[in-house]
C-alpha cells in the first residue's frame, strides 16, 4: 500500500512503523527517477531522513553592458541560486569571455514549474549591478535571460594639499576599494 | 453460535500487516485458523464459552484466553508495536546539485517493503 508525504519548503512529516520502505517522488520540474534514496530502512533510532532530488534544465544569464543579446559581454559577473528568502545554495558561476552565466541541472515543467530564484552577488569590479533577487519558472529546459551590467560612470577625483587650500596635487595616484 | 469479530490492534499504519490467528475451545480444539482481513476475522463462536486466541504478526504475539458473553458481539487484542514503532517521521527534501536549497513543493511517495 503506497502513501504519500506532501513537501513544502523541503519537509514533510508522517507518522510510520518501523520497516523497510521503497521510495518514490512526485515533484513537478524535477527528474522524479533521481530520488535519491530509493529505499529507506525506518528504524527507532532516528526520526529523520534526507532526500535529495535532480532536474535537468539549463538556465543561461547572459550578461552585457546593455542587456541585449547583442551588447557588450561582461566577464567574471557572479550569481548564486537562492531560496525564496535570498538564502544561497550552492556553487556561484561566473560569466564567461562571451557573458553567459550558466545554472545547470534546474528544474523546469510546461505547466506549474516550480520559482527558480537566484541574484547576483558580484560583477567584474567596472559595471554596476543589481543585488536584488530576482526569479524565474521555466517551461523549456533551456532559457536565456539578459542581464544589465551598465559600465561605471565616469567620476571626477579632485586631490589638493591639506595645508594649502586648493593647491592641486601635481601626480600621484588613490586606490578605491570596496 | 453467533457471529463475533475479533479485532487487532498495532498492526501498523493503515493495518499495513497481517496476523496468523488460531482459536482453540475449551477442549484445545482448533476451531479456526486464518489471516486478518483490515486487521480483523469473522467467526462463529458459542455464548458462555472460553476459547484460546494465538495471533502472530512479524515478531509480536498475542496469546490469551477470552470469554464470549451474549453481550458482546467484538473483542479487540492489541499487538504491542502500536505502542513504540508508529513515530513521526521528518522527510527532507533537497536539491541534489545545489547544496540544501529545499525543494518548494512536491509528493514522496513510499510503500513498505517489510
Amino acid at each position: 500500500m503506497a502513501k504519500t508525504v506532501n513537501i513544502l519548503n523541503g519537509t514533510g512529516a508522517e507518522r510510520l512503523i518501523n520497516g523497510v520502505y521503497t521510495v518514490t517522488a512526485d515533484v513537478t520540474g524535477y527528474d522524479n527517477s533521481t530520488i535519491n534514496p530509493s529505499s529507506i530502512t525506518v528504524d527507532q533510532t532516528t526520526n529523520t531522513y534526507a532526500f535529495s532530488i535532480s532536474a535537468t534544465g539549463t538556465l543561461t544569464l547572459h550578461v552585457t553592458e546593455d542587456g541585449t543579446s547583442s551588447g557588450t559581454a561582461v566577464v567574471g559577473a557572479t550569481f548564486v541560486r537562492c531560496d525564496s528568502t535570498g538564502t544561497e545554495y550552492g556553487t556561484p558561476v561566473v560569466s564567461d569571455s562571451n557573458g553567459d552565466c550558466v545554472f545547470n541541472n534546474v528544474p523546469y515543467a510546461a505547466s506549474n514549474a516550480p520559482v527558480i530564484y537566484y541574484k547576483q552577488t558580484a560583477s567584474d569590479g567596472e559595471h554596476e549591478f543589481d543585488n536584488t533577487l530576482k526569479n524565474i519558472t521555466m517551461t523549456t529546459s533551456e532559457e536565456t535571460v539578459e542581464i544589465e551590467n551598465s559600465l561605471g560612470a565616469e567620476r571626477t577625483i579632485n586631490l589638493f594639499d591639506a595645508n594649502y587650500q586648493n593647491l592641486p596635487i601635481e601626480s600621484g595616484s588613490l586606490t578605491f576599494t570596496n | 453460535m453467533n457471529n463475533i469479530v475479533i479485532k487487532f490492534k498495532g498492526l501498523g499504519y493503515g493495518d499495513i500487516f497481517q496476523a496468523t490467528v488460531v482459536i482453540y475451545d475449551s477442549n484445545n480444539c482448533i476451531i479456526y485458523r486464518g489471516c486478518t482481513h483490515n486487521a480483523q476475522i469473522s467467526l462463529k463462536l458459542g455464548f458462555d464459552c472460553v476459547y484460546k486466541i494465538y495471533a502472530i504478526s512479524g515478531f509480536e504475539v498475542i496469546k490469551e484466553t477470552f470469554y464470549v458473553d451474549k453481550f458482546h458481539s467484538k473483542y479487540i487484542f492489541s499487538f504491542p508495536r502500536v505502542t513504540i514503532q508508529d513515530v513521526l517521521i521528518t522527510f527532507l527534501l533537497t536539491d541534489a546539485h545545489y547544496d540544501g536549497l529545499p525543494i518548494e513543493r512536491g509528493d514522496i511517495i513510499y510503500g513498505k517493503d517489510s
